[in-house]
């Protein structure tokens, strides 16, 4: 599953309409970029800020910037990818912010741990936040969003080698936080 | 007892400790890890559209809207996160020398002498009057060729860390601190205005229109058109306003934005009373975090085309931090809620 925006066929044909008409203001196709994608992005933003009123301020701060450069849009990438880059930076301004601040677990971990399954999740969890934000971006990009190496190299505005050995750098640095050296 | 019966003996009292795993069984674990967001309801989404619509319209309102001048009151914090590391800036607010610091900035301010009770020698009470040289505690942090500003500055030498680096710390009253802004100024290039020269007597307003030339001066070189103001007293405010008109700045067309971090000031007070000063010039107040302040107008000032007017000013998001606009008269008492007390995270007091 591709994050969660609801994108169909026949909405995926019709978006380079809505797109040329969000860009000339049009509310109706502005409502329709954001009731697309805000779920993907405001999910995005959850699984790396881990804080849903973070999410949520990252999620809106992403559509006021994205409202903002619709007319500079060039349309080089999907709109998805776009609004990814977005609300990445957005994110990652939050997390550099939050450097000094000891990272919550999320609240879902807070909850009954005891169980095998759970206790894995709570490690790789940990292990994410133990990460340096911009690999944690990557990997939650690749492995959560399942964003391909093309995708990531569109979000991060660089080239697609370049994504594969962050990726592969990221994977790394996961590892020796999650149980030892790779 | 090896590990594994320890961990049999006390269940859950170990950390997880994960099988070292192939590259594969890392990436499936992962992936099983997704965290699922909590939904966002339906009225959360609409109130979010609702607010990044309006957000929009207003852009586009003030982009077809003709230029108006832009005055900012800014705190010393955002004065310094405006002109930026390395700069040495005066002010008078408590509390400002660490917003100086992380910024990368030394902040020179007038002490505020305070007394205080310490235990005297025969254990009685003793009335002590206390200097603050946090001023000089954070330059020596952040100036590295202090030498150089001391050669440059001749100041008098006022206490032990302001001497160490050749700074002053310690002003005595505004009129030393306006005359020394003034004299830091020359030394530094910059031309004041008359009107911004310190009243010999030494009161705030005229100390506040000295800043002001200042802030200007900076803030000409990011092609802000107009004054930033720095202000943190009520007085002050009087002193933004007078230096506006000044200018002969029209009411309705100029606008002063009061920015204030510092988080025993009170935007609304400030913004309230320059609005009765000059009726007409004060638009807006907008509460951030320290420091943050500048870097909302520097966003305005670097976004907008050079040689115009500042058509739009956009205080949507302070270095990220939502900065909250104030209708003025606004009551901010309750600051855990930005949405509280009229107030936006989308600038909507510029939209009047």
């Amino acid at each position: 599953m591709k994050g969660t925006a609801t994108v169909t066929l026949a909405g995926q044909l019709e978006e380079p309409c809505r797109v040329a008409a969000a860009r000339q203001g049009e509310p109706a196709a502005l409502e329709w970029l954001f009731q697309t994608y805000h779920g993907a992005i405001y999910a995005l933003c959850y699984r790396l800020l881990s804080r849903p009123e973070d999410a949520e301020d990252a999620t809106q701060a992403t559509f006021v910037a994205a409202f903002r450069s619709l007319p500079t849009f060039r349309g080089d990438s999907s709109v998805r990818t776009w609004l990814y880059r977005i609300a990445s930076n957005e994110a990652m301004t939050i997390l550099r912010r939050r450097r000094t601040a000891p990272a919550d677990a999320p609240r879902e971990e807070l909850q009954d741990n005891r169980a095998p399954d759970a206790l894995q999740r709570a490690a790789v969890s940990a292990a994410m936040r133990r990460m340096q934000p911009d690999k944690r971006l990557i990997l939650a990009l690749h492995y959560w969003e399942e964003l391909s190496c093309d995708e990531i190299a569109a979000v991060l505005g660089v080239s697609i080698s370049a994504a594969k050995m962050r990726l592969k750098r990221a994977r790394e640095e996961f590892q020796r936080h999650y149980g030892g050296e790779p | 007892m090896n590990q594994a019966d320890h961990r049999a003996a006390a269940p859950n009292t170990q950390p997880y400790d994960p099988p070292l795993a192939a590259a594969d069984s890392i990436a499936e674990a992962i992936r099983h890890a997704r965290p699922e967001p909590p939904p966002l309801d339906a009225e959360t989404s609409r109130r979010m559209l609702a607010a990044v619509v309006a957000a929009t319209a207003r852009r586009e309102r003030r982009r077809r809207a003709a230029p108006v001048t832009v005055t900012a009151a800014l705190c010393a914090g955002c004065l310094i996160a405006l002109v930026g590391r390395q700069s040495l800036l005066f002010g008078a607010l408590p509390g400002t020398s660490d917003a100086a610091s992380n910024h990368g900035a030394a902040l020179v301010k007038p002490a505020v002498p305070e007394e205080r009770d310490v235990a005297g020698r025969n254990g009685g009470p003793r009335r002590e009057v206390v200097r603050d040289s946090g001023a000089g505690r954070a330059a020596a942090r952040v100036v590295p060729d202090a030498s150089r500003i001391r050669s440059r500055a001749g100041r008098s030498i006022d206490d032990a860390p302001a001497r160490r680096l050749g700074l002053a710390s310690s002003m005595p009253s505004p009129e030393r601190a306006g005359r020394r802004i003034v004299g830091e100024a020359a030394i530094a290039g910059f031309r004041l205005a008359p009107h911004a020269a310190p009243n010999p007597s030494g009161d705030l307003p005229a100390y506040g229109a000295a800043i002001a030339e200042l802030g200007a001066a900076q803030v000409g070189h990011a092609r802000l058109r107009g004054s930033v103001l720095r202000t943190g007293d009520a007085r002050l405010s009087e002193g933004v306003a007078a230096a506006a008109d000044d200018r002969g700045a029209a009411p309705g067309g100029h606008m002063i934005i009061v920015v204030t971090g510092a988080p025993d000031r009170r935007p609304d007070v400030e913004m309230t009373t320059a609005s009765e000063v000059s009726p007409g010039y004060v638009r807006a107040a907008a509460y951030t975090p320290i420091g943050s302040g500048g870097g909302v107008l520097r966003q305005c000032a670097l976004r907008e085309d050079a040689d115009e007017d500042i058509r739009t000013v956009d205080f949507g998001i302070a270095y990220g931090a939502p900065a909250v606009m104030l209708p003025i008269g606004s009551d901010i008492s309750d600051r855990t809620s930005p949405a509280g007390a009229g107030a936006d995270s989308t600038g909507g007091a510029l939209s009047k």
